[in-house]
């Protein structure tokens, strides 16, 4: 008697633990076909991005009092992609020549292009342009623009050379720097946002 | 019937435990009005899910036990349901009452004589540990065991390194669910709460292939304390302050259960931190806020159960704001600088660069067991990782976040236990698992990590098995597919540069000029096993092997990644050949144990197959200046070393503890060192107690790593019109930091249990940079740091 109730609950017990082993099982398949079919709905790809941080394009006008025009220009497409951005100047500058600057910056990846320079005059107080010079040349640069606080900004400079030679001029921006500065890089501190090297000759 | 002594039924604890863990409790069941022994008594270890029964004689046995807290509960047919807690510090034997009528649940203090020796089993982390380290991240915590160490990008965002490998090299489970939260990122910290786990579990190799067969590195596996099954509704709750940082945290747990085996659980955290700051300065924008949510509600009858919870964290950490740079000759000041460049007052404002990270969890689970046949445990876990990182940006953009991934992930895993004669443990499992990652691209920043779906299946079986009374084996085995699908946007130029228009022609979707876009879909199968024994000589001494392979697939940044990552300055490249990494390695343990001293060795060897580094391969102009390249490569590399812990009790109130750590880390064909591998660490400590106050003194040293690879390069500084060398290679000097820690109970009142905690760090305010910290170029260290915490259980 004792026996077969014994037996009994081992029986039920058994059924029992099967019933829910076929479950758990069963949940089991059933979820993971529904995980993987019903996930894999879209295949569409998603949006290209559009990159509005990346300047693309600095172009430097200098003008001179003559009315002589050159562009300095350096263009690289890809960003920070594996293409060296290309770079030109349009023409050798003049002994003893003073030239009012102009600084555009733009960003091709998008179009129509955007204008960045307007940004930086917008935040002109978080801005700021220098300009450094090498080699075997000799000129001297001015700030012709400056800040709501009466800081440079240095969109537009002024170019003076002097005697003839041959060097480079580096154009760098710096985004949160030290202002008012020393005028100098290391003084500036701040976040290098473009920095371009050009070749210069001056006869 | 002696053999039911040995019969151990359900399932299973990591294999690695057995090297290091080798605690046996035994004891007898006994009925409470006469003393009679209770055969046939279920036993069952909650948090090891380890059961046996009782012998005709009331007798029971576990073997290889961690130090720690376990909550022990013990059926039987004629008796109701009881739990108990006991506190395993040495071999223990106990007599269990069952009885009636429910009683109070009890804390059994299982003592034995090496009482006042510190935990040996270093790979565990107790609930009194987590609950002194409240404020403390996960990674910040688990680098307290000897061979693991904080890889850390700034003094909040902290991952677990276990030997030096690290991210998704080391697998991070959490409550049974595995952490899918971006891990793959070197400043992409764990989003988890160490308030919430009651235990930490650290496995420092590929063993434990129950929970993945990828973790090259090791585990960390995160245990929530067991509910009783009783009428009962106790809490907890814990409060810290601290000077460095200005701030605190504040966690509160409520726990309500039922005799009926009802059971719910809320917790919450908070924590807010300002500014750090290093011995000599402020470190600018390093604050962080955070606060974590958890809730779950379950029925437990012993025989089935279900449970349903939600976890969510949310983090904001603001990234030292000195570290934003804007390519080569920026860099080169920075390092040269012997302070941060940019300095300001004490803040608790975050403002960018900054992560926002949310991370949810919500699981569903339920088992069913039989005595006779075993147990069987079915889950649902869907996790949601959200994260946001904000650069300084220009313009319109710069309330912007540069970085916008929202990660989903739907896992299901369904366990048997089966119930086998002559088996400690046995068990099986298959899982399931589909992740989506979606990456914004209203960010206006070219995706660093692509559109990604991938499809996890995974198969496992392991057993363990006595041979005899000193002998223990076991052995697992594990099958993983993945397939990945992706949408990536490629540079046309790098595209062809690398010639993946051949290789992978197929994958092309749609050229657009500059950029290409790409369809990248990979299958990978994976094998991975594990075997290892224990084997106890006598009484004091044990030796133990583990012999595992493991293997990881490429992860999206180590395939995808193609351009700017800007914490880093440099342009990085992943590879699209890339094959899993293969792993074996080889763990021997030794242990001495006495009543005095107890003294463990456990050296390892593994050899990594097409281990993937990164390293720079030139340098890139780009309108920014130049910029230098990092590149991803496969090769064949060699990891070894050991840790050493040693305690030693002069007397039962004075102990002494050592941890000693050592790894190298090569190329098995060019003999160059790996980067980022820890230097050696000692730490030396004195713990006495006096009153019921307890004390200790600890000097943390780190040889400086003198075995790294020259990966500093040369830009050109317009400034100065000099081409200069930037040192991104030389590891920091040496350092020696000197921590104090105080902690007692407080005894003014019967219903609230409280205790207090004050911990000075770096007691001397040394000075000193990580090697493992990818802010050392910029910024030294945190200064001393006091932190008083207070905790109450009710």
């Amino acid at each position: 008697m004792n026996n077969s109730k014994n037996q009994n609950t081992t029986n039920s017990k058994f059924l029992n633990f099967t019933t829910m082993k076929n479950y758990a099982l069963y949940s089991f398949i059933l979820l993971t076909g529904l995980l993987f079919t019903a996930c894999s709905d879209d295949d569409t790809p998603p949006a290209q991005v559009d990159e509005e941080e990346v300047i693309t394009t600095l172009m430097v006008t200098l003008t001179s009092n003559t009315g002589q025009t050159i562009t300095l220009n350096s263009q690289d497409l890809d960003g920070d992609g594996p293409n060296d951005p290309t770079i030109s100047v349009s023409a050798p500058l003049s002994v003893a020549t003073t030239y009012s600057g102009v600084i555009e910056l733009f960003n091709e990846t998008v179009s129509p292009a955007e204008p960045v320079h307007e940004e930086v005059a917008e935040e002109s107080a978080e801005h700021q342009f220098f300009y450094t010079q090498g080699g075997n040349i000799n000129v001297t640069t001015n700030y012709e623009d400056f800040d709501g606080n009466g800081n440079p900004l240095g969109l537009s400079f002024s170019l003076s050379t002097t005697s003839a030679g041959q060097g480079t001029m580096t154009f760098t921006l710096r985004h949160e720097p030290l202002k008012p500065n020393d005028g100098t890089l290391s003084g500036a501190g701040g976040e290098t946002d473009l920095s371009v090297t050009f070749p210069i000759t001056i006869e | 019937m002696h053999k039911l002594f040995w019969v151990l039924v359900l399932s299973i604890s990591p294999f690695s435990q057995a090297q290091i863990c080798d605690l046996t409790f035994a004891g007898r069941i006994l009925d409470q009005h006469d003393d009679s022994a209770l055969s046939h008594a279920l036993i069952s270890i909650e948090e090891l899910n380890v059961s046996t029964f009782s012998d005709q004689d009331g007798r029971f046995s576990f073997d290889h036990l961690c130090l720690g807290t376990y909550t022990l509960s013990v059926i039987h047919a004629q008796c109701n349901a009881r739990s108990f807690s006991i506190k395993l510090k040495d071999n223990s034997f106990k007599t269990l009452k069952l009885e009636h009528h429910y009683e109070e649940l009890n804390e059994v203090l299982l003592s034995g004589s090496s009482e006042g020796l510190v935990s040996a089993a270093k790979e565990v982390i107790d609930a009194g540990t987590i609950e002194r380290s409240s404020n403390q991240s996960l990674g910040d915590l688990v680098s307290e065991v000897t061979g693991v160490s904080g890889f850390s990008f700034g003094n909040t965002v902290i991952k677990p390194s276990i030997h030096g490998l690290h991210s998704s090299r080391v697998t991070i489970m959490n409550n049974g669910v595995r952490m899918e939260d971006q891990e793959w990122g070197a400043e992409h910290a764990p989003n988890v709460d160490v308030n919430l786990a009651h235990s930490i579990e650290i496995i420092k190799n590929a063993s434990a292939l129950q929970y993945s067969g990828d973790a090259i590195g090791g585990f960390v596996i995160l245990k929530p304390q067991r509910i009783p099954i009783k009428d009962t509704l106790y809490g907890k709750a814990r409060l810290s302050a601290q000077d460095n940082g200005r701030g605190g945290s504040a966690h509160v747990g409520l726990i309500k259960s039922t005799a009926m085996g009802w059971y719910g659980s809320v917790e919450g955290t908070f924590k807010k931190y300002g500014d750090f700051n290093a011995p000599e300065y402020s470190l600018s924008n390093t604050g962080m806020n955070s606060y974590a949510l958890a809730g779950k509600l379950g029925f437990n009858e012993f025989k089935r159960g279900f449970e349903l919870s939600y976890n969510r964290l949310e983090n904001t950490v603001g990234i030292l704001r000195a570290s934003h740079l804007g390519g080569a000759q920026d860099q080169f000041v920075a390092i040269n600088s012997p302070e941060p460049l940019i300095i300001n007052d004490f803040t608790y404002n975050i403002d960018r660069p900054k992560q926002e990270v949310s991370h949810q969890i919500m699981s569903a689970k339920a088992f069913v067991k039989s005595d006779k046949f075993g147990r069987i445990d079915l889950r649902y876990d869907f996790q949601k990782n959200d994260r946001l990182e904000y650069d300084i940006r220009r313009g319109s953009d710069q309330n912007k976040a540069s970085l916008d991934l929202d990660l989903q992930t739907h896992a299901v895993s369904l366990d048997l236990a089966p119930k086998l004669v002559g088996f400690n443990s046995l068990k099986t499992g298959f899982s399931g698992r589909y992740l989506k990652n979606k990456s914004n691209p209203n960010t206006g920043v070219k995706r660093l990590i692509p559109d990604y779906k991938r499809y996890d299946l995974g198969f496992y079986a392991l057993a363990t098995k006595s041979l005899n009374n000193d002998l223990v084996v076991d052995a697992a085995v594990r099958l993983d597919y993945m397939r990945i699908e992706s949408f990536k946007y490629y540079y046309s130029a790098l595209w062809t540069q690398r010639g993946y228009d051949t290789t992978f022609a197929a994958f092309e979707v749609e050229d657009l000029g500059t950029q290409i876009l790409t369809a990248p879909k990979f299958n990978y199968l994976n094998p991975s096993a594990s075997l290892g024994t224990s084997w106890a000589l006598n009484e004091q001494n044990r030796l133990s092997m583990n012999l595992s392979l493991g293997a990881r697939n490429p992860n999206p940044s180590e395939l995808f990644s193609e351009g700017l990552h800007h914490s880093a300055s440099r342009i990085e490249i992943g590879d699209l050949r890339f094959k899993p990494e293969i792993a074996k390695n080889l763990s021997l343990g030794y242990r001495y144990q006495n009543t005095k001293l107890n003294f463990s060795v456990n050296p390892f060897v593994r050899l990594i197959d097409r281990f993937i580094l990164i390293e720079p391969t030139g340098i890139q102009q780009t309108i920014r200046g130049n910029f230098q390249v990092w590149s991803y490569r496969q090769t064949d590399v060699s990891l070894s070393g050991l840790d050493m812990d040693t305690q030693y009790a002069f007397t039962n109130k004075f102990g002494f503890q050592q941890q000693f750590s050592l790894v190298k880390g090569y190329e098995l064909e060019t003999k160059t060192p790996l980067i980022n591998m820890p230097g050696v660490n000692m730490i030396n400590a004195l713990n006495y107690t006096y009153k019921q106050i307890e004390m200790r003194i600890e000097s943390d040293y780190t040889w400086r790593q003198n075995e790294f690879p020259d990966t500093n390069f040369e830009a050109f500084i317009p400034e100065t019109q000099t081409i200069e060398l930037i040192d991104v290679s030389t590891p920091p000097e040496a350092y020696h930091l000197m921590n104090l820690t105080f902690g007692g109970p407080l005894n003014f009142s019967e219903k609230f249990n409280f205790s207090w905690t004050l911990d000075i760090q770096n007691v001397f305010n040394t000075a000193y940079r990580n090697y493992l910290n990818g802010m050392r170029f910029y910024a030294d260290e945190l200064g001393r740091n006091v932190l008083i915490s207070l905790t109450s259980t009710f």
